[in-house]
């Protein structure tokens, strides 16, 4: 990576990438890896540096994201569809769902348990990334309130174990407006 | 004869003590650990930015450790707000206008319910103890998390050297992507939280509420030996660790749930009745870190939920069978 693309990428991050500059940009960062994961830590520094200002860097953070779905690039064939957590009805089946956590812990069972069987392919063999599972385009309301009651009480139940790769309940207050 | 001389035994203590100390810090299962107690046994208030997809937001939390009482709120979008103590968790929601109260699961300290597989953990995972780096201009220990195989995620994590609070958080794919990320921005250790800190903010008066039910009216088994299910592959190093029935609601039948850990990653599947046969259940989402992947089995839904890869969660997917 040149100093000009870190310039670049810099100037997009702080939202000062001119209008002809940031198509190419846009272009380049969907087929390098790098320069996405570089312009992350673009933002993160920006944001730190900012302190509480989150919401510039927000801004940008979407404006990125929108520019780069609005070009439709090729390695995403498809829209990721987004679980949404807390919203209506879904929280209804999530509650009784944790609701009964307390009561049954109680309950190892411990390693001994028949089904667990390890797996003796190599990992090539399951990643079988040719044939994608099918996303789910439209996930139906029933599909969703299911989903959304099996992500807190799994998050409840993650937590509880020790090791949480973010704050156990930054992804149920997480935006899943979009 | 079997006098030891004094000098040489404070010069053995202090070489042994040098010792401890020294691999204390360079041992990065000892890190995780203190991050571990830490995390639940320190007072702490702050704000972090979670980043996921693209997506940067910004939350504030308040932790007490007197009853463990936390408070985490939204800086950015919807208002929301969670409170949790070793009793409930309460969620309020600004833009649903609802709040929602439930009973907590306690928190157990790492390494989990299963000790003896802390050394076996090291056969899936590379632990490493990095450089040191600063976050809120606090200095903190970069310590890393790399799976040896492509059905978990890595971790860079950074610890706070004096404190050992997680002070940035970056799960990683197989391929080194960051895939979800935490930073805190601002954080502070005061002595005591006031009970005006963890009160929310969103008093929740004219929404609906939802409180849990006080017992599930369904209890379709008891162990693990009532089930009909049996899951025939999981990544080599995962163990079941939990397996119950819960009732989602009054009228869904009962859902069977089995968690599996790997020590550091969890994975539940979860098998309910579908209400009709031919009903079309299939297909794959996630959210930041957390996969999902649903399919039909003789007539019921099979779930998988999980802070692992996609390929982690449609293996378990597909191996569940009637027995």
């Amino acid at each position: 990576m040149n100093d000009d693309i870190r310039e670049q990428l810099s100037a997009l991050a702080d939202d000062e990438l001119s209008e002809l500059e940031r198509p190419l940009l846009l272009g380049r960062m969907q087929r390098d890896a790098a320069l996405r994961k570089c312009l992350g830590h673009y933002q993160l520094i920006g944001d730190a540096m900012r302190g509480t200002g989150t919401l510039a860097g927000m801004g940008i953070a979407q404006r990125v994201q929108k520019a780069l779905a609005d070009d439709k690039p090729v390695m995403a064939p498809q829209q990721d569809h987004w679980w949404k957590p807390l919203a209506g009805l879904a929280v209804a089946a999530s509650v009784a769902l944790v609701a009964v956590l307390a009561v049954t812990t109680g309950r190892d069972t411990g390693p001994s348990a028949p089904s667990v069987a390890l797996t003796d392919a190599a990992p090539e063999t399951v990643l079988a990334s040719d044939a994608p599972e099918p996303r789910w385009d439209r996930i139906e309301p029933q599909v969703e309130k299911r989903l959304s009651g099996y992500l807190v009480n799994h998050n409840e139940y993650a937590a509880s174990r020790g090791v949480q790769g973010v704050m156990p309940y930054a992804r149920v207050v997480s935006d899943t407006r979009q | 004869m079997k006098r030891i001389p004094v000098a040489f035994l404070t010069v053995f203590i202090a070489a042994l003590t040098g010792t401890a100390s020294a691999s204390a810090d360079s041992d990065p299962l000892a890190w995780i650990e203190r991050m571990s107690t830490a995390s639940r046994t320190l007072n702490y208030s702050g704000t972090f930015i979670y980043q996921h997809q693209g997506q940067l937001e910004a939350m504030r939390i308040i932790h007490a450790a007197d009853g463990e009482r936390e408070r985490l709120m939204s800086l950015t979008g919807p208002k929301r707000e969670i409170l949790r103590d070793n009793q409930e968790v309460t969620c309020i929601l600004g833009d649903s206008e609802s709040v929602h109260v439930n009973r907590s699961r306690p928190r157990s300290p790492f390494p989990a319910s299963f000790p003896e597989s802390l050394a076996a953990l090291g056969q899936y995972y590379n632990f490493s103890v990095g450089e040191e780096d600063r976050v809120a201009g606090l200095a903190c220990r970069v310590v890393e998390v790399s799976p040896r195989d492509a059905y978990r995620y890595g971790r860079r994590l950074c610890v706070h050297n004096d404190t050992r609070l997680l002070l940035r958080s970056e799960l990683t794919d197989p391929q080194g992507e960051p895939v979800e990320q935490m930073m805190f921005t601002s954080v502070s250790f005061p002595k005591s939280i006031s009970e005006q800190e963890l009160l929310p903010e969103l008093s929740g008066a004219d929404y609906s509420w939802k409180l849990e039910p006080d017992e599930a009216t369904v209890e379709p088994g008891n162990d693990v030996a009532d089930t009909q299910w049996k899951v025939i592959r999981v990544p080599d190093g995962f163990m079941l660790t939990d397996h119950n029935w819960h009732q989602l609601s009054a009228h869904d039948p009962g859902v069977e749930h089995w968690v599996y850990s790997d020590g550091l990653a969890s994975v539940s599947v979860y098998i309910e009745k579908a209400p009709h046969e031919q009903d079309s259940y299939q297909g794959v989402t996630h959210r930041g870190a957390l996969n999902a992947y649903g399919t039909m089995v003789e007539g019921y839904y099979v779930t998988v939920v999980g802070e692992v890869p996609m390929q982690a969660v449609e293996l378990i997917g597909n191996s569940v069978r009637i027995r």
